[in-house]
């Protein structure tokens, strides 16, 4: 190569001096601030738990219909009176609001279509503003096979060694009913579940909002954890954090993943591939989306996907599209020419499972 | 707010700004939108108070985050609705180099994939080494130069008759 060349290119990659001092006026303006009102950050995100907490409020309180206020010409309050005000709202068309579903797993409705993850990541911009759930990997098994609510067998639970902080925002709703009583007390209506916890390790205004999870993974540094990230899939936003067990020879192929992830959305059982996988390798990434997905993408290509809606949870892998499984086969074919000359490789087409061996997935319900 | 000292973001500027204004150049082909980049990428340095352990850490942090704020460029509606007004560069991005032989080269880099645009343009424009690329980018060593070997053999497929200017 002409290396010459590339340095000449390089010379003139300067910007212009009105975009370095447009930069430094913006720095000057922003410490300008600051110091005028060092509380921003807190101010922000009181105000941000404050506002899902009233939309959350708001939204149950008035779910359809008009306010009246029955009497406008209220006498004042005496002390023998009780300190009530009652509001009634009038449903404009016909009752639609449903009973609030039970948080508990539903045994007789087990599929599960909608993700857990309930997106509030519009009306809390400031992604410091979270609700963290902490589980460990073998409880994101449990909770997997749990969930399924299927008999398939588990053959390979996810390694040990591999920790996974998942941050989920949740919001339980409480009962709906179309009158509504607004009842000033001491005792504000406020979902138990919902925290705010700011996590200063973290400097988010470092963190874009990545568009895949190729994206993410490819973003971090991998040996300064736990790392924080939205991550907008397929219109899931899931906020999640992550800890990495894995070694500095790392070989992996974050679009593949994806695609990988991609492939599960659209599973349909009866047209999957399988493919075996070795999940015995200790050093592993792990990555569980909201209760429905777990990525395993281990050294050399090894991939595991536990995944309730692909209906199976253990060393096979469902992939929906041959192309996958193409892409797949030649990138572990380029990083293990072990596999592509026949021998003994980390994945193979096993044929002694058929997709007979393998449950149906079960139709969505809706 | 606490934030690094303007000192210390002026000193990364100069060290660091041909390589984060040619790295969003490359990657949003426009000269605006790597100006927006550019100045993206040193407020998130300014605002960080991350301690970095020396220029080479804090080269592989700009690497990222213009890679990213590269991409968050490209892909944000109001990008893709926008036209150029103004455009008289060659490859449209509004930047112009010297010579009719860098701006063929420069054009081939700039449509190579991301995934081997990033790699080659960090090894032959700022002459860094595979393993310091595969830490800014998260990819071993390995990856690093199977990726570079791939973008060499479509940098000359589309330089085509002219590649020998490499």
């Amino acid at each position: 190569m002409n290396k010459a060349i590339f340095n000449d290119i390089y010379n003139q990659f300067t910007p212009d001096r009105r975009v370095i001092d447009g930069l430094f006026e913006r720095i000057e303006k922003e410490d300008r601030a600051a110091k005028r009102f060092p509380y921003k950050p807190v101010l922000a995100v009181a105000s941000v738990a404050a506002l899902a907490v009233l939309s959350v409020g708001i939204s149950r309180i008035i779910p359809h219909g008009k306010i009246e206020i029955e009497d406008h010409t209220m006498p004042p309050f005496s002390e023998t009176e009780e300190n009530e005000i009652i509001v009634t709202t009038e449903a404009t068309s016909e009752k639609t609001t449903q009973p609030p579903e039970e948080t508990d797993n539903d045994s007789s409705n087990p599929t599960v279509t909608e993700p857990i993850v309930t997106s509030v990541s519009e009306e809390i911009a400031d992604p410091v503003t979270s609700v963290s759930e902490t589980l460990s990997s073998s409880e994101i098994v449990e909770e997997i096979v749990t969930g399924s609510n299927q008999s398939g067998s588990v053959t390979d639970k996810p390694s040990e060694t591999s920790d996974i902080e998942i941050v989920t925002i949740t919001v339980t709703e409480p009962p709906v009913t179309d009158t509504a009583e607004i009842i000033t007390s001491e005792e504000e209506d406020i979902p138990e579940d919902i925290e705010v916890e700011i996590d200063d390790e973290v400097q988010y205004e470092d963190l874009p909002v990545f568009g895949t999870l190729g994206e993410y993974f490819e973003y971090f540094n991998y040996n300064e954890l736990p790392k924080k990230a939205v991550v907008s899939y397929n219109t899931i936003e899931i906020m999640f954090s992550m800890r990495f067990s894995v070694s500095n020879n790392r070989d992996m192929d974050w679009e593949l993943a994806e695609s990988i992830v991609e492939a599960v959305y659209t599973a349909e059982a009866n047209e999957n591939a399988l493919i075996k996988v070795d999940g015995s390798v200790a050093d592993s990434i792990s990555v569980t989306i909201g209760d429905h997905f777990s990525l395993s993408v281990y050294e050399h290509g090894i991939i595991k996907l536990s995944a309730e809606k692909a209906n199976y949870l253990g060393s096979y892998l469902f992939v929906s599209d041959k192309s996958v499984y193409e892409t797949l086969y030649d990138y572990v074919a380029e990083i293990d020419p072990a596999f592509a000359a026949g021998e003994e490789g980390v994945v193979a087409i096993d044929d002694t499972v058929s997709t007979d061996d393998v449950q149906e997935v079960p139709a969505d319900e809706d | 707010m606490n934030t690094r000292s303007i000192s210390d973001t002026q000193s990364a500027v100069e060290k660091f700004s041909k390589l984060v204004f040619g790295l969003a150049l490359s990657n949003t082909g426009s000269k605006s939108d790597a100006e927006d980049v550019f100045q993206e990428t040193f407020l998130a340095y300014h605002r960080c108070t991350k301690q970095f352990n020396g220029e080479e850490h804090i080269k592989a942090w700009l690497i990222r985050t213009t890679v990213n704020m590269s991409r968050r460029v490209t892909q944000s509606s109001w990008r893709k609705r926008r036209a150029d007004i103004e455009d008289d560069s060659p490859d449209g991005s509004n930047f112009v180099l010297q010579t009719e032989e860098q701006t063929i080269v420069h054009n081939a880099v700039n449509n190579l994939p991301e995934k081997y645009r990033v790699p080659i343009w960090l090894f032959y424009f700022v002459d860094m080494p595979t393993r310091l690329i595969g830490e800014a980018l998260g990819l071993s060593d390995n990856t690093v130069r199977s990726r570079l070997t791939r973008g060499r053999t479509m940098l000359k497929e589309l330089l085509g008759d002219k590649e020998d200017l490499l």
